[in-house]
């Protein structure tokens, strides 16, 4: 009897989660894949094939934007104490952080702080052009991105500081310049407590309210379709295969 | 013959149907492959390619599919055979087009990469401003400013000083012959400052100004103006060190001790800006002080919520502002002092009007530390303040319900 009973339950066992595992499957195979407006919001917050870690291209800016302003404080250290090759050496990090191949004046296809929020803006316009977007996106993109240029701009001028410091003669112009280099960081990097100017951290905020707002709400995209979106020779969006031999979104 | 025509019709019957059949298979192959997905199009397309299809549109799906998958070199070597094969096709040079051509979006995110030519001299113009001279730096300023206004405020400070270097305002100085002296060639007193340069003790002004005459007034305006930071910095308590007017690693560090207790950002260049600020922090502490003041009366008047508000608002007005502890304690224990002390600000504020406004400290204590010492301090005293009332209300309840009981029994 018991042994009877025993493998009963065994086989009832097997059947519950075998038949649990079928309907976990089935759901999977059936979730309705994510809209095109998503996926390019995922590029900007979850993940872009191209970024180191592949992580998302607001993720990278955001980064780097704590990795130079940490090495600017450094630099800013030297130059106070007035060593001037130490200020130096970090003025050439910071740059790499900010702009990879810069100061070498070398082609690079790094992401630094500056390409990285370049590359996040253009993603979400992206997103509020495709025929899915929601008005949320639209409206929300279109007046984000407008503050977030000014980002941009920013990038381009501490560029122009990291270049003059690069050239500084003495110790007391190296000084001004790396104050000026890390006023312009911490700008850019922003915090709850900053409010002078749009920064990376206002960036942020404003993409995680549109993406608070959607409505059907907004789920972390699979790396499948971030990683694999491609544009059809028809003008629409599609994915490579699941066996797709290359990155297919890479640039699309 | 009638044996062998029965015969010939069997057997082109049989050819018939191998070649219909065949026919329809192909059809149906052709069609699969245009309705497949991706996956099964590479297959199913690259199968009827092998055996022989030329059908154009078969060509079409499969290079399609390749590129979709990313096999973009795959794909135009297909696009480039369909062509060989259909050279007209439409449709295969919109693709040809389409693959090899970056597309906008591409074309688009490649662009944001690219720098901002005029953001980059706009970066440019303002270290040029800030920290070159002469003519020079003005332009730059006045093009900066034409540019954009962010900072302007600095650099319009920046430029009116450059401004006075080139030409001296000061009414007891005198004004340059252009004749004799070009502008350009007016070092800047700046950096003139810097240098090793002989006493200020100047013989008196000749009648005609050279250009030396010019040059040891600007120094000595420069020389003035660092002077007179140090003793402001000196009078907050920062230590600038003696006032000589040379802008030394010890006055710097005193001028970025004095923006970081302030919380402002660390500008450690000497400009009008600079004493600007420390004539605006030499206000707000005198009002800070005030503040502080009417908190202490109050207390004395036992308004003890009045008298915190107020010496949260001198708080907040000046961060350089010493709050003598006595006061807080007497905050904290929610009673005026038991000692009537003298008022905590200087009463002579020409000699000593800055931080040394108690006795109970030492002049030379940090005024950043000591202001979030006192932060804290004033933090735990509100918390204690809000439990001190809480329990007092707590006693009245126990009281009156203690004499109900009484009056019952």
């Amino acid at each position: 009897m018991n042994i009877s009973m025993r493998y009963i339950t065994a086989r009832l066992v097997v059947i519950v989660v075998t038949s649990l595992a079928l309907v976990s499957c089935i759901s999977v195979i059936n979730r309705d894949p994510p809209t095109i407006a998503h996926i390019h919001i995922g590029h900007a917050i979850t993940g872009w094939p191209l970024t180191p870690k592949k992580q998302g291209l607001l993720v990278a800016a955001e980064l780097s934007a704590i990795a130079a302003a940490t090495t600017s404080e450094l630099m800013l250290q030297a130059a106070r104490q007035g060593n001037m090759e130490r200020a130096r050496k970090f003025l050439r990090e910071t740059a790499e952080i900010v702009e990879p191949g810069f100061l070498d004046r070398t082609e690079s296809n790094e992401y630094g702080l500056r390409k990285a929020a370049a590359e996040a803006i253009t993603h979400l316009q992206l997103a509020s052009e495709v025929e899915d977007a929601s008005a949320n996106v639209q409206r929300t993109v279109t007046t984000t991105s407008i503050k977030a240029e000014d980002l941009i701009d920013r990038s381009d001028e501490l560029l122009a500081y990291l270049d003059a410091g690069s050239k500084a003669n003495t110790i007391d112009e190296m000084e001004i310049i790396t104050e000026e280099i890390v006023r312009t960081l911490k700008a850019i990097a922003g915090g709850p407590e900053s409010s002078d100017s749009y920064s990376l951290y206002n960036f942020r905020s404003d993409i995680e309210a549109m993406v608070a707002r959607e409505d059907p709400p907004y789920e972390t995209v699979e790396t499948f379709y971030l990683f694999n979106l491609v544009k059809l020779p028809d003008g629409q969006w599609g994915f490579a295969s699941r066996s797709s031999r290359g990155t297919a979104g890479v640039g699309y | 013959m009638k044996a062998t025509l029965p015969k010939v019709v069997f057997i082109l019957t049989i050819a018939l149907s191998c070649t219909m059949y065949s026919g329809i298979v192909s059809a149906q192959s052709v069609d699969q492959c245009m309705s497949a997905d991706t996956a099964d199009a590479l297959k199913i397309c690259q199968s009827l390619l092998e055996s022989g299809s030329r059908n154009a549109d078969v060509f079409y799906k499969l290079s399609s599919a390749q590129y979709q998958d990313g096999q973009k070199e795959l794909s135009k070597q297909t696009l480039h055979a369909a062509l060989k094969l259909h050279p007209g096709n439409r449709k295969l040079v919109a693709l040809k087009e389409f693959i090899t051509s970056n597309t906008n979006e591409q074309a688009r995110i490649e662009r944001s990469a690219k720098l901002n030519q005029k953001s980059l001299d706009k970066g440019a113009l303002k270290i040029t401003c800030l920290i070159k001279s002469g003519e020079e730096a003005i332009s730059a300023c006045k093009r900066r400013l034409e540019l954009t206004d962010d900072d302007g405020d600095r650099i319009r400070f920046r430029l009116a000083e450059l401004n006075d270097s080139q030409v001296p305002s000061r009414p007891d100085v005198p004004e340059l012959n252009p004749a004799q002296t070009p502008r350009e060639t007016v070092p800047d007193p700046v950096e003139q400052a810097k240098q090793e340069t002989p006493a200020l003790g100047n013989p008196p002004a000749p009648d005609v100004p050279n250009g030396s005459d010019i040059l040891d007034e600007r120094q000595k305006a420069h020389r003035e103006l660092v002077s007179d930071i140090q003793t402001r910095l000196n009078e907050f308590g920062f230590d600038a060190g003696f006032a000589d007017g040379e802008a030394g690693k010890r006055t710097r560090k005193a001028l970025a001790d004095f923006y970081t207790a302030v919380g402002a950002p660390v500008i450690t260049s000497f400009t009008a800006l600079t004493l600007d600020n420390l004539r605006d922090e030499k206000l707000k502490l005198a009002s800070a002080k005030k503040l502080l003041q009417e908190s202490e009366q109050a207390l004395q008047q036992g308004n003890i919520q009045f008298a915190t508000q107020k010496l949260a608002d001198a708080k907040q007005t000046s961060k350089l502002l010493k709050v003598p502890d006595r006061l807080e304690q007497a905050l904290f224990q929610g009673a005026a002092p038991t000692q009537p002390e003298a008022p905590n600000v200087d009463p002579k504020p020409t000699h000593s009007p800055l931080p040394t406004t108690t006795t109970d400290t030492p002049p030379e204590s940090p005024p950043q530390q000591t202001a979030s010492r006192s932060k804290e301090f004033s933090d735990l005293m509100e918390e204690i303040t809000f439990l001190h009332g809480k329990i007092q209300r707590q006693q009245d309840n126990q009281r009156r319900r203690l004499e109900r009981i009484r009056s019952a029994l």
